[in-house]
């Protein structure tokens, strides 16, 4: 403790250099300079989550107000992108539809990283026989390809009785009608969504977590730090977990291209979250692949902001991983 | 070898049993009323059905050593015995048989992977070739953004694109000749039986599918490639004054490919992954459509009929894929 009262304080260090929010610019600055589509991608995820934040402010009507008299019209001046078979204005429905991507696409990422966390980093930290049965338990875990796993999960927890603790309740319950435009209007639907496409990801996660904590547990501070008398939990809270946080961070990254991707093919199949509450891959399916041959817009909208937005995410992910870890590149 | 051989051999039979174990288990957490659900449901078509029958097959009532929730294992343990003998249960309603369904839906689906296969690398292995050979060229340059394209582009989208362009074919003036490939009739056709309408409904979703896995074919065999020309050997070639067809088709392409080969192991999971998209957008009855219609039906014996087919499939496959990957490569086994 001596030691650290004689250190210089932090502000002296501080005080030379320009302020921290400077040197942050600078650092994104440098960062759009070497990596331009990281940058790009980064500039749709902050348009697509402000998009999404002020989506009811943002949308023109409310998107599930019929116009029967203008179905599938044109993009024109009223309706910018147009109308589908029952009128509603298809640029207020892509707009709340953007809650959906954003929430589910960031909620899936958190959660998978915390799973893959907890199982990776218990497995690779305990090792023997704990990480034998749990290394087998993800064998199981990733056996099967994702999609046919998440149509079973979200079937079974969506429909029949209550379901799974509760929580799948068939068509959601407004909890207030003026709530309507937000996603929690759709709360249990998005809850089960969002657990089990983070589940999925989690499988392949925790693989890649346990290997970084081997690595870790093999440096000589560990040792040092367990004859010091640490406990298991210390250690790994105080010396594990802040040498794989740069790991976490890309790994979570580059799962978000992905994770929107999977919400939107679930939701293409009809099992994302239901109608009324509009979703880009729901938008695709039920507007677009049915109604989509001579009104061409009302598949090429929702399909063209899928496909940027996991563009985008994917590059942004691509671009940090090689800024934060270049040992990881390649591959793929 | 052989000891390779068999320690990857015994885990492939552990993991297909703990992926049906999971499914039983997953399917058995609903809550005690779907037997009562599926009962109501079924009235209109199927009136023999009691409710019992369907208590039975879902092996609600099931118990060991006198607890409820122990059941799931009885209930496992009587399914897989069945499957065992090849029997897969029966659907609740039709009390059609399950395995019979799945022989005609496997075919289905393998021959949309195999032909997507085929397809994704018809386009990714010349293009990565290329692209490597002709390293931060326009060709290169080109290459390359499509590939990354490719690996976004939802094929979800890609199949719905298909039908609003071309489902217009006869506004633009084409032939019926041509209309007849690109909008063939709905109605599935087995290509032993008609082989040439078989393959007039199947090129569009598998071209499609090969799309999807073209991207990240390409991207490793440039890689790959890439890495092998900076070879000693392939200099030595070089320098021995050989054509450069030579140092690339005799010398640099094996080498590279081997590990292109071992990502088919991953790659399997992406096509069957994608199937289901595809046969649900151009109606084929395969084994994903099989799977959407049963989980929307409540038809849950048949979704573990699916599952675990496909399970076994890609656990299988990917254990192959492993065993010719280490002949090719010796490397492997002693690793």
């Amino acid at each position: 403790m001596a030691v650290r009262e004689q250190a210089i304080p932090l502000e002296a260090f501080e005080a030379a250099g320009p302020p921290a929010w400077r040197r942050w610019l600078a650092g994104c600055l440098r960062f759009a300079r070497r990596k331009p589509l990281g940058a790009f991608g980064a500039l749709i995820l902050i348009l697509t989550v402000v998009v999404a934040v002020f989506s009811p402010w943002i949308a023109r009507f409310p998107y599930a107000e019929p116009h029967f008299s203008d179905a599938l019209q044109s993009p024109n001046g009223t309706y910018w992108f147009g109308t589908d078979s029952l009128g509603h204005d298809f640029f207020s429905r892509m707009v709340i539809g953007s809650q959906v991507t954003v929430l589910v696409g960031l909620g899936t990422v958190a959660v998978a990283a915390l799973l893959s966390v907890l199982v990776g980093g218990i497995s690779g930290y305990l090792g023997g026989r704990v990480d034998m049965i749990t290394q087998r338990v993800v064998d199981v875990w990733v056996a099967l390809p994702p999609i046919f796993l998440l149509i079973t999960f979200l079937s079974v927890l969506g429909t029949g009785g209550n379901g799974f603790l509760g929580l799948g309740r068939g068509p959601d319950v407004a909890l207030d009608p003026k709530d309507g435009d937000w996603i929690w209007y759709t709360f249990f639907r998005s809850s089960v969504v969002i657990f089990s496409l983070g589940i999925i990801f989690a499988g392949y996660g925790a693989r890649i977590v346990r290997s970084a904590v081997l690595a870790v547990k093999e440096n000589v501070y560990m040792e040092a730090a367990r004859s010091l008398g640490a406990s298991n939990v210390r250690i790994m809270l105080r010396y594990v977990l802040p040498n794989i946080m740069p790991l976490i961070i890309i790994l979570a990254s580059v799962n978000l291209g992905a994770a929107v991707l999977a919400e939107a093919t679930v939701s293409f199949l009809g099992f994302g979250i239901q109608r009324p509450f509009p979703t880009w891959g729901g938008l695709l399916d039920v507007d677009g692949r049915v109604y989509g041959v001579g009104h061409e817009w009302l598949s090429l909208i929702p399909g063209l902001a899928i496909f940027i937005c996991v563009y985008a995410f994917n590059m942004l992910g691509d671009a940090l991983r090689d800024v934060l870890d270049p040992r990881l590149r390649g591959g793929r | 070898m052989r000891q390779y051989f068999i320690r990857r051999a015994l885990l492939v039979v552990p993991t297909v049993l703990g992926v049906t174990l999971l499914i039983t288990f997953l399917l058995q957490i609903l809550e005690g009323n779907i037997a009562d659900l599926i009962y109501a449901e079924s009235a209109t078509f199927n009136q023999e059905l009691t409710k019992e029958q369907i208590e039975d097959d879902l092996g609600v009532n099931d118990e060991l050593l006198g607890s409820r929730s122990l059941g799931i294992f009885v209930q496992w343990g009587e399914w897989m015995g069945g499957v065992a003998q090849g029997d897969f249960g029966e659907y609740f309603r039709s009390r059609r048989s399950v395995g019979g369904e799945l022989e005609n839906r496997i075919p289905v689906t393998l021959e949309l992977a195999g032909l997507a296969l085929f397809f994704s690398l018809i386009i990714a292995l010349p293009t990565g070739v290329i692209s490597a050979i002709r390293q931060d060229t326009l060709v290169d340059h080109t290459a390359r953004s499509f590939s990354i394209f490719m690996l976004a582009l939802p094929s979800f989208w890609l199949g719905t694109m298909y039908f609003v362009v071309v489902g217009r074919w006869d506004d633009w003036g084409l032939p019926q000749s041509i209309g007849d490939w690109l909008l063939p009739p709905s109605i599935y056709k087995d290509v032993w039986q008609d082989p040439e309408a078989n393959f007039r409904q199947m090129w569009a979703p598998a071209m499609i599918l090969g799309f999807a896995l073209a991207g990240s074919v390409m991207r490793l065999t440039r890689s790959q490639m890439l890495e092998v020309l900076r070879q000693d050997y392939v200099r030595t070639a070089w320098s021995k004054g050989l054509r450069e067809r030579t140092v690339v088709t005799r010398h640099a392409i094996k080498n590279a490919f081997i590990p292109v080969f071992s990502l088919i192991g991953v790659q399997i999971t992406i096509l069957v992954s994608g199937s289901v998209v595809l046969e649900r957008i151009f109606g084929l009855p395969g084994l994903g459509l099989m799977l959407i219609e049963a989980v929307t039906q409540r038809e849950y014996v048949a979704v573990q009929g699916v599952l675990l087919v496909v399970a076994a499939f890609v656990v299988i496959t990917n254990f192959l894929v492993d065993m010719v990957y280490s002949l090719l490569d010796p490397r492997i086994r002693y690793a």
